[in-house]
């Protein structure tokens, strides 16, 4: 099957008073139609720096994005500013974390829904306004007919994020960006986002790519994982492969680190040293070698080269970006990280 | 939001009440006497007691608190010297002790010139400051930014009676482009009006513009990087729409608050404005009946600017529920 | 059991906005009547969603705010309605610890002063000397006691918090109330933090209130839950019973809400989905707070609040709680 996306080598950089940022670095992977790619990494790993980059939002700032961006084969990076805008929000839409925040204040649920409807659309504004109360109806709003004219504060917190939905699926987009999504809202709530979600993806054969901090929702939504540290790609797989048979040092800290409702709650969590990067100041070679507790059995090759993204082993879909040899790592993974998992 | 408007009328009724406690306090604490200036060159110590007793100089502060406000509400009667006596039905400010004139006529006189300036000035402002200030956010480090804001910033550090002074003699004495600025009546002389407040409207609109457009600026851009906007992008939505339904319409309240407040203070006297080119309106009337020290005109004109700055207040505040869904709907 | 804390009808109501000239204020019910009691050296969890209540009921009882009604009983002494100043030598014992490590810490002080500040404020000069202590307490939370001189904006996020932690821990408290602590830490961050502060109430023997919206970090640290929704207390137990045999609705809720990690689990568990949001404070459901929401509900729910009674080893405050 062909790939819907395909990004190939995208990095992203800013120049600040302290140089150039690198906030992505040589990023590839690839989306199926329908399918879910979920991006994970803490702060400042560079996925939502990767989400804006898709959108071609960075177009017109100071940041220099290079690389491939191949929707359906055209290039998101090499296309003006003025055909890419004709694609957002139509072909590609986004829905962000704080729904209270990415909603204007003081336009109503309703006209910014059918805003987005009417500027890809040649419809009347009566028109845009019925397909806003059809949207809000779809996405689970109660009486969509009376909300359409409500204001976003409003709604509640879930149902901001209903609307925010509604409003990016409004004309029926190829690809669904969801930027930490359900991260503002409480567990039942997220859990009705999730589903909903999943649902539209069905219905609407969309694509969606999720940024999240929260292995949990990831498990629960994505077909593949990509792992980012420090602005690159440290692990590429499928949820089973990632999740079950993680490769990568900082995989197996971050999968023994959360808390979970299984297993001893007696036994300390196994955290991860040290704190995440800045990206002002990476460290050399591997990026997370100060945090890693294998560096012993690498040697100076972890601070002094970048190891490379390789297959786990030949023809293997799993990618991990780690110096460790494959038996070394198979090993520590089945001695010491899977009995804690 | 109804409860709230009256609430606001109230506190504005009280707001007032003080106002003119505290000028008719100040005034009779001053060591100046009215009935001594009111009495011209022919004075004799007889006269100034008849005067005094004329304009009720002679009873005590609350009495004659007591019977400006009753005047107000309900108009008074003066015992007029030696002729009958004078009604002066309500709104009744009293009458000046220079003219003899109504202060209310005075101010009914002398509104429409300064109310000229105000508007005239204030369109041309708004329209020169939002969008050099709009332009200067969307170009934002460019020299077009530098260029506009360096002007606004030197602008904004110049006065009145320097600009509008400089530009007199440019405009009106060297080139006779201009006449003298004054005032005719915008129904009758439409033409006469326009280019008599020229100069008063571009020297206010000058140095206003200068402090809205950085306003505009300083607000465009905090609104730029908001999260709607980023969504407004995200929607695809067309530069134009970007900037003007969504940043724009986020950064408009402190603009309009402000300009709100201004607008109420101008409308209640121009005062240098008036003072520089001469024109007969509230500032003008206000700073001469301040050096004459005639009493009612100054109660009248402070009051009455305090009524429109209380008016302004009002306004805005109903205009931020209008502008502001949130305070709408609390 | 010796208790340290016991709190009796807590309840807390915040005036709201006046819709009218003559109308009365809305009322925000942020915490309604709850009672609990926390053993010497126990550590409970107080979970639930936002605008249950928690976080209000943590500054309550650490007196930051005056309660509306109810009896809090701290070490034997009440505190319900102490002025600051009878406050004071009181809070040597019972500290707080806040959500938000960049908020809560005075930006121009350096890390020593902040860390001493219990110190000052108690008028008490520790054994040895004050920086001495500070340098022992940094240690303690595992920062280099060598950067007592420097400033909050030099550290990252999760040392900060460390630091809120050293400043709670400096006059030895019997309880520490922790606000959520680590929901504003990156994930790898907040193992390490939660590990630190179940370390500290093991070694010192400290009482804990550990506020949190997260089931699974609760679960990690805390022995007994106390579960909240809506401002009163649904169900409390402890820890292995509420976990594996929740009996109020709304826990059972609430934990099969959480995101499995395990993709082999997900299908396996049981799913119930709540429909709608957490109604609004001012304006409670009358009867049993959760029956807007609950699939359970019946006409009883509507007129009678359920009791808070022993079901088993629970407390559960339900009129038809699970087996």
């Amino acid at each position: 099957m062909s790939n819907f996306l395909e990004v190939k080598d995208l990095s992203v950089s800013f120049p600040t008073e302290d140089g150039l940022v690198k906030a992505v670095d040589n990023l590839s992977f690839s989306l199926e139609k329908g399918k879910t790619l979920g991006i994970v990494g803490e702060s400042g790993s560079g996925k939502s720096v990767t989400s804006l980059a898709i959108l071609g939002l960075h177009k017109g700032s100071t940041a220099e994005v290079t690389g491939e961006i191949l929707i359906n084969g055209q290039d998101i990076n090499s296309m003006p500013e003025n055909e890419v805008r004709l694609l957002r929000g139509n072909l590609m839409s986004m829905i962000f974390q704080d729904a209270l925040a990415a909603l204007h204040p003081y336009y109503t649920v309703g006209n910014q829904i059918a805003e987005a409807y009417l500027v890809h659309n040649k419809v009347s504004k009566k028109v845009a306004k019925e397909r806003a109360i059809e949207m809000l109806d779809r996405v689970g709003i109660p009486e969509p007919k009376k909300r359409v004219d409500d204001f976003p504060h409003q709604f509640s917190g879930g149902m901001r994020q209903r609307a925010m939905i509604a409003m990016a699926l409004s004309c029926n987009p190829s690809l669904l960006i969801a930027d930490e999504p359900t991260t503002a809202l409480d567990v039942t709530v997220q859990a009705q986002i999730i589903d909903l979600l999943r649902d539209l993806q069905k219905e609407f054969n969309t694509s969606i790519i999720l940024i999240t901090h929260d292995l949990g929702v990831v498990a629960e939504t994505a077909d593949d994982i990509l792992l980012m540290y420090a602005g690159k790609e440290i692990e590429y797989g499928t949820v089973r492969d990632v999740l079950q048979k993680p490769q990568h040092p900082y995989g197996w800290g971050l999968l023994t680190s959360i808390p979970r409702l299984t297993g001893d709650p007696n036994k300390n969590l196994l955290a991860i040293a040290g704190t995440p990067p800045s990206l002002i100041s990476v460290p050399s070679g591997c990026a997370f070698h100060p945090r890693c507790s294998y560096v012993t059995q690498v040697g100076s090759a972890c601070s002094s080269a970048i190891p490379e993204l390789l297959p786990i082993h030949s023809g293997a879909h799993h990618l991990v970006r780690c110096h460790l040899e494959s038996s070394v790592r198979e090993d520590i993974f089945r001695t010491q990280v899977e009995p804690s998992l | 939001m109804f409860s709230y408007l009256i609430r606001r009328v109230v506190s504005g009724v009280v707001v007032l009440g003080i106002v003119s406690a505290i000028v008719f306090g100040i005034f009779f604490i001053l060591p100046a006497d009215p009935a001594r200036l009111s009495c011209g060159k022919t004075c004799s110590e007889e006269l100034i007691v008849k005067i005094r007793h004329t304009l009720e100089l002679d009873q005590t502060l609350p009495v004659q608190y007591g019977r400006f406000i009753k005047g107000i509400f309900v108009g008074r009667t003066y015992l007029g010297g030696t002729e009958a006596e004078l009604n002066c039905s309500a709104p009744c400010l009293g009458y000046s002790f220079q003219t003899d004139q109504p202060v209310t006529a005075l101010l009914k006189d002398r509104l429409p010139a300064t109310a000229s300036i105000a508007f005239g000035a204030s369109i041309l402002w708004l329209l020169i400051g939002l969008s050099s200030g709009i332009v200067s956010a969307l170009r934002r480090g460019t020299w077009v930014d530098k260029m506009s804001q360096g002007v606004a910033l030197g602008a904004a550090s110049l006065q009145i009676y320097f600009v509008g002074l400089v530009l007199q003699f440019i405009f009106v004495n060297k080139l006779a482009w201009l006449p003298t600025p004054g005032y005719s009546s915008p129904f009758q002389y439409p033409l006469d009006w326009a280019k008599q407040m020229a100069l008063p409207w571009i020297t206010l609109a000058f140095l206003l513009s200068a402090i809205y457009s950085r306003l505009t600026r300083a607000g465009m851009i905090e609104i730029m990087g908001e999260d709607y906007v980023r969504t407004a992008r995200a929607k695809g939505l067309s530069n134009r729409t970007i900037n003007l339904k969504h940043t724009l319409r986020g950064a408009i309240t402190p603009i309009v608050t402000v300009f709100g407040l201004d607008l109420g203070g101008l409308l209640g006297g121009a005062v240098i404005t008036e003072y520089v080119f001469n024109i007969p309106g509230l500032g003008k009337l206000s700073t001469d009946a301040v050096s004459n020290l005639d009493l009612p005109v100054i109660i009248g004109t402070v009051m009455f600017s305090a009524f429109f700055i209380i008016i302004a207040n009002i306004l805005v505040d109903l205009l931020y529920a209008v502008l502001d869904p949130k305070v709408r709907i609390q | 059991m010796t208790s340290i804390l016991k709190v009796e009808g807590l309840t807390k109501h915040f005036p709201g906005n006046k819709h009218s000239l003559l109308g009365k204020r809305d009322v925000v019910q942020a915490v309604d009547g709850i009672s609990f009691e926390v053993a010497k050296g126990e550590a409970i969890g107080l979970v639930g969603e936002s605008g249950c209540g928690k976080s209000t009921t943590g500054r309550l009882i650490t007196r930051l705010l005056e309660p509306t009604s109810g009896k809090i009983e701290f070490n034997g002494i009440d505190i319900s309605h102490l002025s600051n100043s009878q406050m004071r030598p009181i809070r040597e014992d019972l500290q707080i610890i806040f959500q938000d490590p960049y908020a809560s810490l005075n930006p121009r002080h350096t890390v020593g002063t902040i860390v001493a500040s219990p110190f000052r404020i108690g008028g008490v000069t520790p054994e040895g000397g004050v920086k001495k202590r500070v340098q022992e307490l940094l240690e303690i939370v595992g920062l280099n006691p060598e950067h007592y001189n420097r400033y909050p904006h030099e550290f990252s996020g999760g040392q900060r918090q460390r630091i809120g932690i050293a400043r709670a821990l400096a006059l030895r408290p019997k309880l520490i109330v922790a606000d959520e602590p680590v929901s504003a830490l990156d994930v790898s961050i907040q193992a390490q933090v939660i590990n630190l502060l179940k370390d500290l109430q093991k070694q010192f023997d400290i009482a804990f209130i550990f506020i949190a919206h997260d089931l699974a970090v609760v679960r990690h640290f805390a022995q007994r839950v106390a579960v909240m929704y809506l401002g009163n207390i649904v169900e409390i137990a402890d820890r292995d019973t509420l976990y594996s045999n929740p009996k109020h609705p709304y826990t059972k809720a609430l934990l099969s809400a959480v995101p499995e990690v395990d993709p082999d689990a997900i299908g396996s568990r049981e799913r119930i989905r709540l429909t709608g949001d957490v109604p609004n404070p001012i304006n409670p459901p009358s009867g049993c707070r959760f029956r807007t929401r609950c699939w359970k509900a019946q006409d009883i729910c509507a007129t009678n609040p359920p009791e808070l009674l022993h079901i088993g080893s629970s407390q559960v405050a339900c009129h038809f709680p699970e087996q």
